[in-house]
């Protein structure tokens, strides 16, 4: 193993993507306010180590704990760690629980799991919705090892192992201890001592409990039955300090050191009843010399402050059968304080019969095999367990392993010290006859060790060898949510499982921690089905091979198997399921139990065929990168993770700029939405001038975003989370809903436009065609005019020669008028709109010359000879029209279309145009051109005349010619024809 | 005194019977009530020959109505206004159509600008000769107003016109006008 802390240190830098330029940056991003509905409304703050909590600036060393906390996790229901596409962590979350908390723990072999490089993603799971899940990459990377480090590591394994020696031989002396008293069964009571000082520190602890709450005991065997009872207050304040020294001998040089303190403090104030029995038997049978000191302190604290009252009782029982041969010198000091403070009640309760019923969570077991034989097992509600695993052979092979240390919300040291030395010492733990229940623990040993069925089992059922007891008892006290385990098993090997063993690191205290977590989280992937992963794999192998996963965890196993025995039974199918994958399911939020069941688990997650040296294909990837035996769907989830990033660097960078992106995107349509309903506010108060700067502010926006938002971000730079990111490299995307206002807006500029140049156009026109502005016409808006009216009459006069309505082949030059051919019509005319058909004749003759496709200028001839060079001459395609300078006479009666309207006029527009109104309705060029259409109109407009005049002709043609004096010519020239042409007429 | 006067009185008194006599068999003999008054010189005088046709008093009002009104308008026109020449196509013959465009040319291009003529003719001066039943000659006369050019002063004179109107469809057609001053 790494040189934890030595690579911790540079593993900070190196997990930095760009460490030279930033050193305090995050392994993991975590902050990021993620918008659901619109709000930001998720912040996440993560603590290390119990340190402040920040929302970024926190670093994550292997074998930390991280708590992440946060308002919006009640959005989620799970959090998975995955490093490398395997599944590190596995957290589910109780959400219908406030204030949660959610932590997990660095294992501090990580950074020999993964490879350099391999993606590491925190994703924040919602089951119920995966659209919210949100994915937190990071680039998992690892500093190289310097060859100082080399070393340091190797010392630090070396003396790790000389450690496990030592708790080896100080199981072994511990045993010698057992043996010495014998079968020692004990019923404690809370903070009872299963020792053979039990009643007097029973006694001591319930003065203890009476006077100030605090109360100590010491580990001591002997032969003797005591009940242990008290009465304290409740509040429960633990501190539990375990370290642990061990030295022992055997044939050969043993040498260890255990130090292992135990000191509790129970302060109650209040009512609390705290009831724990336990009973330790013993039986050790010893052949061989061995010596040991064990010098065990366990100090806990545990703090909590429900308010309630305590009593504590505890009762006691020890037996002690020993027997031994050789001489053994054993010296057991325990020292357990503990403190119940608070108001409330709580009551614990716990019980052990034999090895087997006790309510405890902490069991450890130590079994002995050789000259010595015995077997102690202990079960206690502590929430620190210690399992030592010793084994002694007579070639003087040992390994031990520890595993210990979990700094969750206890903090624990064990110190112990042994001296042990036995020439052929074999501990051979006799677990049929300590544990005679079949318990959980036993079947799980067998199946996992199945060569050595009797090994495991003791070692889970035994009961801490120094301390635990009392601790165990203390800690049996302490109400379950304290959350405060620290446990710890030792188990004795055989010098086989020793030699098989050996080639597996012996893993810290702090890894036995870090592997619950890893085989809880096999469980979880074994039992949602996800495959073991090498993490995973390598798990159970350390599980397997070195006990550390399981045998360390025993003791609180079988404690909590015991414990739960009747509940758990059910779940026991479950411990036992497939090798490295313990298909436990438990609750993020309740950890003491996600902690008894994971060591189920792992217990029965040992794989029995599994042997330390061999490997499986799976793990290989992971132990050896090169491999190319590596399974490929191992190295598919690396790549895929990785697939697009070149390089490590790149894609720690590209995993930040997506992160960054998101949260530009975000602000900047937020910032662009707030802009956008102004733009809406102000329209009203503005006249919609708001929408016109909108519209064009939104344009530039739109289509120069990555110039204006980068321009932004010059001087407001990016939040430092996310590094160097530059802004180039961020893509700007403006939602839809911003570009759709934007389009409205374009809209209804373009639409108010349009209504601002009919509005000018209309004002122009009108003046330019109605006689009332016709000085205006000709004066200050002529050009303008005439403009339009050159534009008007061009289309109009071609459209109008286009149409061909009539042609000047009916026009006979020098012809005189002859209303003849009109006869017919013209009689029918006059009979329809009973009037005189001479008058409809007179009307020709003076109109239209008698023809029907004539067009006749009114223009002044001598003022605009250009225009009428030859009055009523008819149409010839030399005809030279201006229609916005004269009136023209339409047809056979010569209706008029004026060139600028007027009332009931409209300009000439072209020939099928209507242009006059006459009696409601519009006529064009062409209906005047139609010689019925004419007659009918000129004899409707007599007919009306007639009824005006009172039937006078010459009013009637007055009115059609104009009541002046200019018209009494005409009128008087009207008249004479329409008297010649009633005159006419022969008898 | 002798005593034959009455011989002499009853003589002459018989010479006025006789006269009587005749005046009255004279009349019932279909004597021209009136005589043809002002006609031109180119009116033929044929009519002492043949026995005319007499119209009627309402025959012999619209005639007069329509020569009146015929003259009027023939004899009226202005500087590039012809209007009223052209508009008697209906009340002309072929002939006298072709001989009124002749004199809308000759007058458009002899009539000096501003020249205006109006004529209104005196239906009291109107007589006619009906010498056959689809012919009739008819003398009038009529007050003329003529300014040859702009700014000058208005004459007037009497002018004669005698149409020669022949019965077409049982409508009078002008065949022939011919204006003396």
């Amino acid at each position: 193993m790494a040189d934890t802390s030595t690579q911790n240190d540079t593993q900070e830098e190196e997990l930095s993507p760009q460490a030279g330029k930033r050193e305090d940056s995050d392994t993991i991003a975590i902050r990021e306010p993620f918008n659901l509905g619109g709000q930001d409304r998720i912040v996440y703050d993560i603590s290390v180590d119990k340190g402040p909590k920040l929302t970024f600036g926190w670093k994550i060393k292997p074998g930390s704990v991280v708590e992440i906390s946060g308002s919006g996790l009640d959005i989620y229901d799970q959090i998975i760690l995955w490093i490398a596409g395997s599944r590190e962590e596995y957290r589910e979350i109780d959400r219908s629980k406030d204030g949660r908390t959610i932590s997990f723990k660095v294992r501090d072999n990580i950074s020999e799991l993964y490879a350099e490089g391999a993606a590491a993603e925190l994703e924040f799971v919602n089951s119920g919705n995966a659209q919210q899940n949100r994915y937190l990459k990071q680039q998992f990377r690892i500093a190289q090892e310097t060859e100082e480090q080399k070393k340091q590591r190797k010392v630090q394994e070396e003396s790790d192992r000389i450690k496990n020696a030592a708790g080896i031989a100080a199981e072994q002396a511990l045993n010698s201890t057992l043996a010495a008293a014998g079968s020692v069964p004990v019923s404690a009571g809370a903070n009872a001592v299963a020792s053979s000082a039990a009643p007097e520190r029973a006694r001591q602890i319930n003065e203890e409990l009476d006077d100030d709450g605090e109360n100590t005991s010491d580990v001591v065997t002997d032969g003797s039955e005591q009940e242990v009872s008290g009465t304290g207050v409740a509040g429960i304040k633990t501190q539990e300090t375990i370290t642990q020294t061990a030295t022992g001998e055997t044939d050969n040089v043993v040498s260890g050191s255990i130090n292992q303190t135990v000191n509790t403090e129970v302060r109650s104030a209040g009512q609390t009843e705290t009831n724990v029995s336990g009973s330790v038997e013993s039986q050790s049978q010893s052949q061989n010399t061995s010596r040991a000191q064990i010098n065990s302190n366990v100090s806990s604290s545990t703090t909590t402050q429900t308010q309630a009252s305590a009593n504590v009782s505890s009762s006691g029982k020890v037996e002690s059968q020993t027997s031994s041969g050789g001489s053994r010198e054993t010296k057991i000091s325990g020292n357990v304080s503990g403190g119940v403070s608070g108001s409330g009640k709580q009551t614990v309760s716990a019980k052990a019969s034999t090895n087997r019923q006790v309510n405890a969570q902490t069991s450890a077991t130590v079994s002995g095999q050789g000259g010595s034989k015995g077997q102690a097992g202990l079960q206690t509600e502590s929430e620190v367990s210690n399992e030592v695993n010793a084994k002694a052979t007579q070639n003087q092979s040992v390994q031990n392993q520890e595993q210990i240390q979990e700094k969750t919300k206890t903090e624990a040291e064990t110190s112990a010290k042994s001296e042990a030395s036995s020439g052929q010492n074999q501990s051979q733990p006799e677990t049929p006859q300590a544990q005679k229940p079949e318990t959980g623990q036993e079947k799980t040993a067998k199946d996992t060790q199945p060569e050595q069925p009797q090994q495991a089992a003791p070692a889970q059922a035994k009961p801490t060898k120094t301390q635990a007891p009392g601790k165990g008892n203390i800690d049996g006290a302490s109400p379950k949510p304290l959350d405060k385990t620290a446990k710890k098993s030792v188990e004795p090997k055989t010098g086989t499982e020793q030699q098989e063993q050996a080639p597996v690191k012996p893993p810290k205290g702090l890894e036995g921690v870090l592997s619950k977590f890893g085989a809880n989280s096999a469980a979880l992937d074994s039992k949602i089905g996800f495959r073991p992963t090498s993490l995973d794999l390598k798990n159970n192998e350390k599980q397997n091979s070195s006990a550390k996963l399981g045998g360390g965890r025993t003791g609180g196993r079988a404690e909590d198997q015991d414990t739960k025995e009747k509940d758990d039974n059910q779940k026991e199918p479950e411990v036992q399921q497939g090798a490295g994958a313990a298909p436990l399911k438990q609750p993020l939020g309740d950890m003491p139990q996600g902690d008894q069941k994971s060591e189920v688990g792992d217990q029965a997650g040992v794989p029995p065929a599994r042997q330390p040296n061999q490997v499986p294909e799976e793990e290989q990837p992971k132990q050896d990168k090169d491999s190319e035996k590596e399974p490929q769907e191992e190295v598919e989830q690396p790549k895929q993770a990785d697939d697009n990033l070149p390089n490590a660097d790149q894609g720690v960078r590209s995993f930040s700029i997506a992160e960054a992106e998101k949260w530009l995107n975000t602000t900047v349509n937020v910032y662009l939405q707030t802009l956008a309903t102004m733009v809406w506010a102000g329209a009203l108060p503005t006249l919609g001038l708001m929408i016109l700067i909108g519209a064009i502010g939104g344009d530039l926006i739109w289509l120069l975003k990555d110039r204006v938002v980068k321009e932004a971000l010059k001087r407001t730079p990016l939040p430092k989370r996310f590094g160097n990111i530059k802004p180039e490299d961020l893509k700007i995307n403006i939602n839809f809903a911003i570009k759709a206002q934007i389009v409205l807006w374009n809209l209804i500029v373009a639409l108010i436009l349009c209504f601002i140049f009919v509005f000018v156009f209309t004002i122009f026109w009108s003046i330019c065609n109605s006689p009332i502005y016709y000085p205006i016409r000709q004066t200050s808006l002529k050009s303008a005019c005439e403009y339009l009216d050159s534009t008007k009459l061009s289309s109009s006069l071609s459209n109008f020669q286009s149409t061909g309505s009539f042609v000047a082949s009916n026009n006979t030059p020098g012809s005189l008028i002859s209303t003849a051919s009109w006869t017919d019509q013209i009689n029918s005319t006059a009979q329809k709109w009973n009037i005189d058909a001479c008058i409809l004749r007179v009307v020709i003759q003076k109109e239209s010359t008698g023809k029907a496709d004539v067009i006749g200028c009114d223009c002044a001839a001598d003022k605009h000879p250009e225009y009428c060079p030859d009055k009523r001459k008819t149409y010839s395609s030399d005809y030279q029209f201006n229609w916005a300078q004269c009136s023209y006479g339409i047809g056979l009666t010569q209706w008029t279309i004026y060139p600028k309207g007027g009332s009931g006029y409209k300009a000439w527009q072209d020939a099928s145009t209507p242009s006059r109104q006459l009696y409601s309705s519009w006529y064009g060029i062409s209906d005047f051109l139609n010689p019925t259409t004419s007659l009918d109109l000129t004899a409707k407009a007599f007919s009306a005349n007639l009824a005006r005049a009172n039937g006078d002709v010459a009013s009637a043609f007055a009115a059609y010619v104009g009541a002046s004096n200019v018209q009494a010519q005409l009128v008087a020239d009207r008249m004479a024809l329409y008297n010649l042409c009633k005159s006419s007429a022969t008898p | 005194m002798p005593k034959n006067y009455k011989l002499f009185l009853y003589l002459g008194l018989f010479l006025i019977f006789l006269l009587g006599i005749f005046l009255i068999v004279t009349s019932l003999s279909g004597k021209p009530a009136t005589s043809p008054g002002n006609t031109s010189t180119s009116t033929p005088q044929n009519t002492s020959n043949l026995p005319d046709y007499i119209l009627s008093s309402d025959e012999e009002a619209s005639l007069k109505e329509f020569v009146k009104n015929f003259v009027n308008l023939y004899n009226t026109y202005s500087y590039e206004d012809y209007s009223n020449l052209t508009a008697l196509g209906d009340y002309q013959t072929q002939g006298m159509q072709e001989k009124t465009l002749a004199v809308i040319e000759n007058l458009k291009q002899t009539l000096p600008i501003g020249y205006s003529l109006q004529t209104q003719a005196d239906e009291n001066t109107f007589s006619y000769k009906y010498p056959s039943a689809n012919e009739i000659i008819v003398q009038v006369t009529a007050q003329a107003r003529e300014v040859l050019s702009e700014g000058k002063l208005a004459q007037k004179y009497k002018i004669n016109a005698t149409l020669q109107i022949s019965r077409q469809q049982k409508s009078w057609l002008v065949d022939d006008i011919k204006i003396n001053q």
